[in-house]
């Protein structure tokens, strides 16, 4: 049984070693994880390749390379595996002259469910929608497509729902009752993924998050866990100077400091607290008389996850 | 005083052990929702007027000839030629059905792409080749339906005027109908895989329209124009690009009646040629449509 964080013990999809590259752009890179019975929720900033890691889990778009797996099969091949897994996803997908009630059935009738009244009624009081499921989708609001795709996805009644960013555009009531919503599709057993952007939406929706960064994986587990962790991991800083050797003993002397690399034109320190580095170093550099000419996280992307989820700047 | 009072409802999620039709059922969907499409089914009036003009502007003439053949007081079995009327109601019919097609084909395909609605079409238990094929199907079979609407006006009306009896005139007039469907499966195959390869292409309908109704008189205005005028050697078979022509001389030749002006005859070319053209150009734009697809889907 693992332990890694990023693997579920009963996984639902299985994510492996998958890269993803648009050309010369790389979506997403090596990143390995798995997804289990209950919520869970996929956090990372716009751009950090959530959506398409959500497509190619949902087999709409291919891996460059490694594999997927969902429900045991892969969706690029098998498509029978559509009939228990739905997407919701990021972008509008919803026809603008079609009423809700229509859209709704439509998408039962797609998914060969049932597509009666009493069927489409019960999606559409889900998302609470009844009062404007007749009125045409180009009149909707942001949220109430949001809601409106949510209906068509839980009328298919699927084993695993795969929701991108579902609640932007929605209001707090709106919002707490889509969440309440996911709860009760997890509970009963429902693989659901939710990504956002927003730490504090994946933190209600769910207490396992997968957060990724420029295509990676950045951290996964519990978020209380995730900040335990990151507190602990040492952040590695590279100091530009032209008095590296000097620079380097001066900083070593500080305690934030765990180890130094010199080289001719800079240092690499290895630190636990960055902001004491921070404080440290220009003093370190004026009483020597040195010139810093550069002060870089060596890892930007994950500098930033780490903030994000450490101090949710 | 009131007492402000509140409550939340657990309105619940009933678990569905029901069937699940996979992808046989999301096909029949996705072709069921496009005759509702095109014909402007439970949308708004605006979406009905041109489809249902079009078909009325088709069945309306063979309506009037039965009508007139049945009123007017002389033999007219003598003076029916069945033959020559089913081929003068398809090369009308062809028009339209090629008019309903520039419609039609965006009006299929291009909502789907603009609205996004490609993504929840894909995580259906449904390929790409499903869909677009479903689609395909839907508009084929409108297609079919405007160019045998008026044959069976005809075919009907036919009977009921026969001299020796309604009977004998269904029995007579069933000897047409393998040419009958013959026919209107070349209109078909002329105009359906253009419509649809350039309903790929555009994000605009009203420019899809435009292109498919350019690209069907242009290629027909540019043969003519190398036909008549061109003096390089084979330039004559410049005549296979027109599926307008082609389909019309393959009426012709089918229902033997002669085609002054074709420009098959023009090229001396026979119209099986032209047939087989037709074939090569809707599998190239089928094919091409179903590469293209592969990449959106």
């Amino acid at each position: 049984m693992t332990t890694d964080p990023a693997f579920v013990a009963d996984p639902t999809i299985e994510v492996k070693v998958v890269s993803k590259w648009f050309g010369q752009k790389v979506a997403v890179s090596n990143l390995s994880c798995s997804f289990g019975r209950g919520v869970t929720g996929l956090l990372g900033p716009n751009g950090a390749g959530k959506t398409t890691l959500l497509r190619m889990i949902a087999g709409l778009t291919d891996v460059s390379d490694g594999a997927v797996s969902i429900l045991g099969q892969d969706p690029r091949k098998h498509h029978s595996v559509y009939q228990s897994v739905s997407l919701v996803p990021d972008e509008d997908s919803v026809y603008e002259d079609m009423n809700g009630r229509r859209f709704v059935r439509y998408a039962a009738q797609l998914a060969g469910t049932d597509s009666s009244a009493a069927a489409v009624n019960e999606a559409i009081d889900l998302v609470d929608m009844q009062a404007a499921a007749d009125r045409s989708v180009g009149g909707y609001s942001k949220g109430m497509r949001q809601r409106i795709k949510v209906a068509a996805a839980l009328v298919t009644h699927p084993e695993v729902l795969i929701l991108d960013e579902p609640l932007n555009g929605t209001d707090p009531v709106q919002r707490a009752h889509l969440i309440d919503l996911f709860h009760r599709l997890g509970a009963e057993g429902k693989t659901v993924i939710v990504s956002s952007h927003v730490l504090e939406e994946v933190e209600r929706v769910s207490n396992r998050v997968v957060a990724i960064v420029d295509g990676r994986l950045a951290a996964a587990g519990s978020v209380e866990a995730i900040r335990a962790a990151m507190n602990d991991k040492p952040y590695v800083v590279r100091i530009g100077t032209n008095r590296p050797r000097e620079l380097g003993a001066a900083l070593f002397a500080t305690s934030t400091v765990s180890s130094i690399e010199a080289s001719d034109e800079a240092i690499v320190v290895r630190t636990a607290d960055i902001e004491g580095l921070g404080r440290a170093a220009p003093g370190a550099a004026a009483k020597l008389g040195a010139r810093v000419n550069a002060f870089q996280p060596q890892d930007e992307s994950l500098e930033s996850v780490f903030r994000y989820l450490v101090e949710r700047r | 005083m009131t007492e402000s009072t509140g409550a939340v409802y657990d309105l619940g999620y009933t678990p569905y052990d029901g069937e699940r039709r996979g992808r046989k059922g999301a096909r029949a969907t996705v072709f069921a929702d496009g005759i509702r499409r095109v014909l402007g089914i439970r949308r708004k009036g605006r979406r009905k007027i041109l489809p249902w003009a079009l078909l009325a502007i088709a069945i309306v003439p063979p309506i009037a000839f039965v009508g007139i053949s049945f009123f007017i007081p002389v033999d007219v079995g003598a003076t029916f030629d069945a033959n020559l009327q089913h081929a003068q109601f398809f090369s009308l019919g062809g028009t339209i059905a090629m008019l309903f097609t520039a419609l039609a084909a965006p009006e299929l395909l291009i909502p789907d792409r603009k609205d996004g609605v490609l993504s929840m079409l894909s995580s259906r238990p449904l390929t790409s080749t499903d869909y677009l094929a479903s689609r395909f199907a839907s508009l084929i079979a409108i297609v079919l339906g405007f160019l045998l609407a008026p044959q069976l006006v005809l075919y009907v009306g036919q009977a009921g005027t026969h001299p020796d009896g309604v009977l004998r005139g269904f029995i007579d007039g069933a000897d047409a109908l393998p040419r009958v469907l013959a026919v209107a499966a070349i209109y078909t195959l002329a105009f359906v895989p253009l419509g649809f390869v350039i309903a790929s292409l555009s994000n605009r309908k009203a420019v899809a329209t435009s292109i498919y109704l350019a690209t069907m008189i242009g290629l027909t205005a540019f043969a003519e124009a190398i036909v008549q005028n061109a003096t390089f050697i084979g330039s004559r078979w410049i005549a296979l690009i027109t599926p307008i022509n082609t389909a019309d001389a393959a009426n012709a030749w089918i229902f033997g009646q002669s085609n002054p002006g074709s420009l098959l005859d023009a090229a001396d070319i026979h119209p099986g040629f032209g047939v087989a053209a037709l074939i090569v150009i809707g599998l190239a734009a089928t094919s091409f449509s179903i590469i293209r697809y592969r990449r959106l889907m």
